[in-house]
């Protein structure tokens, strides 16, 4: 009960800088614009019907869910990490009544509380009635809904996993924006991944990093498997085990430092 | 020369300030250049699956994109940092400091905004304009140094109506938001996108002269009327910038510190 009610202070808290959320909601229309202005060039330039087995449509619907995806798992704690370590409020949050990691996720449902009415149902409708975004049927609909909230939390637990890494090198935040580019390329954040050449895309299926964003935006057009879920839980295990290992060591080496 | 022997002792200090966090420095570095490459890098994806941007040959593509990269790289090396550090100065009081200098506040401010984190960018930039692949012809090359000057005189002009921006509202945070989004949209040939858009880009925030246009210039696509109403916006431009700063110093009242 605690943990929700942090989850709603958070969101109220938030809501004082409504400025702020007023850009939430006009700036994701503009990103998604030139990427749409791009591609009908490209498919109308080459009388396209199909680019890599997406037409117009489903190219444009990509990009819009893909904006979808990205503030529904959006996680910026790592900064916060950084800064609780260097001015000490990591002490507050460790002697609090729940773990440092569970502070953070709630936190962060605060957050995405915000981020529901404020950046995700618009952007979606302007996708649909600006931008020609296709629409799906409610199981898979239902399915995108799931896998976003696996893609959510694994990658909260990346997020703290890095994080964790201010209390060695205390800054960190080059490292964080570096991470935050990766993980928005290998995603398919930047393109569906059938863009890339065959031996490349065999990679990027190797890594965990499309569960994040491709394989969520996937189930929106009804294209995933068991075989999906049941690796993209795998992954979520493997980030919990490596949130838990480094964080233990990252304790040790807070309470090293004579906290 | 008083001004270049302020600029090289900033400079000098902002190296020592870097040089203290050398691997942030590097990451930094490895960031930017990682994010500066993804929008080529799509760019590749689209020439090697259809028959590409329209009007664009790759070549020509990789001449746009590096320009852009360059000219965002130089002015996020020497002048648009004094935006967002204004805007700190002013929150915690120091901003009266450069009031009472023996040194014109848009020169010091100027002089004294370098942030070394972007010399990657600008090296970038010109490692793709080289490696575009493009035949450089002396006259088009002065018409694109010629439009190059101007894209970053725009950038210039920009970063003294964002300070002042700072000076008058200190709170801009989101301002600078709109701008980077903004931005984004010179990512890609301005050709591609419908006539409003076009007409923003070219006459309110003529963003399409940070690398649209020294591309075109490049090319030899510009009629000579457009060429002439171009150098005028950039001037006009230029003017606005320096206008709105001497009426944000005016209005300057100070954080009390």
């Amino acid at each position: 009960m605690k943990r929700w009610g942090l989850a709603k202070a958070i969101a109220s808290n938030a809501m004082a800088y409504k400025l702020d959320f007023v850009l939430w909601a006009i700036l994701p229309p503009l990103q998604i614009a030139v990427y749409y202005f791009l591609w009908v060039s490209v498919y109308k330039y080459g009388g396209l019907e199909y680019v890599a087995g997406y037409s117009l449509n489903n190219m444009i619907t990509y990009y819009v869910l893909s904006i979808v995806v990205g503030a529904l798992t959006w996680v910026g704690i790592e900064e916060e990490i950084e800064e609780d370590i260097v001015s000490g409020n990591m002490i507050q949050k460790m002697t609090k009544p729940m773990s440092v990691g569970e502070y953070f996720f709630f936190e962060n449902i605060g957050y995405k509380l915000l981020a529901v009415p404020l950046i995700v149902v618009p952007t979606l409708l302007l996708g649909y009635l600006l931008f020609g975004a296709q629409l799906t049927s409610f199981p898979n609909l239902l399915l995108f809904s799931l896998f976003s909230l696996i893609a959510m939390v694994m990658n909260f637990l990346l997020s703290l996993t890095v994080g964790a890494l201010a209390f060695w090198m205390k800054k960190i935040h080059s490292l964080v924006r570096l991470k935050r580019t990766a993980f928005f390329l290998l995603s398919g954040g930047l393109f569906p991944l059938e863009l890339l050449p065959t031996g490349v895309r065999a990679l990027f299926d190797l890594l965990p990093f499309k569960y994040l964003l491709y394989v969520p935006i996937k189930a929106y057009f009804g294209e995933v498997g068991v075989e999906h879920f049941l690796l993209s839980l795998g992954w979520v295990l493997f980030t919990y085990l490596c949130y838990k290992l480094i964080w233990r060591r990252a304790y040790k080496q807070f309470k090293g430092v004579g906290v | 020369m008083r001004a270049l022997k302020v600029f090289l002792k900033f400079l000098e200090i902002e190296w020592g300030k870097t040089m203290a966090y050398r691997i942030n420095f590097l990451l930094h570095n490895l960031s930017i250049l990682l994010s500066d490459i993804l929008s080529p890098l799509l760019a590749i994806l689209i020439y090697h699956n259809t028959p590409g941007i329209p009007g664009w040959t790759l070549s020509q593509f990789l001449l746009f994109y590096g320009t852009n990269i360059f000219v965002w790289g130089l002015a996020g090396f020497f002048f648009l940092p004094m935006s967002w550090r204004t805007s700190w100065k002013v929150r915690i009081g120091l901003f009266d400091q450069i009031l009472v200098r023996p040194i014109k506040p848009v020169l010091h401010l100027t002089l004294t905004s370098v942030d070394l984190d972007k010399i990657g960018e600008v090296i970038l930039g010109l490692l793709i304009i080289l490696l575009s692949g493009v035949k450089f012809d002396p006259i088009q090359l002065s018409m694109y140094l010629l439009f190059l000057g101007c894209g970053i005189l725009v950038m210039y002009s920009l970063s003294l109506m964002l300070t002042s921006a700072a000076i008058l509202f200190v709170r801009v945070k989101n301002i600078f938001h709109i701008i980077w989004v903004l931005g984004e949209f010179t990512e890609y040939p301005l050709s591609l996108y419908s006539a409003p858009f076009r007409f923003f880009f070219t006459f309110i925030l003529p963003f399409g002269l940070v690398s649209f246009y020294p591309a075109y210039a490049f090319f030899g696509l510009l009629e000579s009327s457009t060429i002439l109403s171009l150098l005028l916006i950039t001037a006009l431009f230029f003017l606005l910038g320096i206008k709105i700063f001497d009426f944000a110093i005016k209005r300057y009242t100070s954080a009390g510190g």
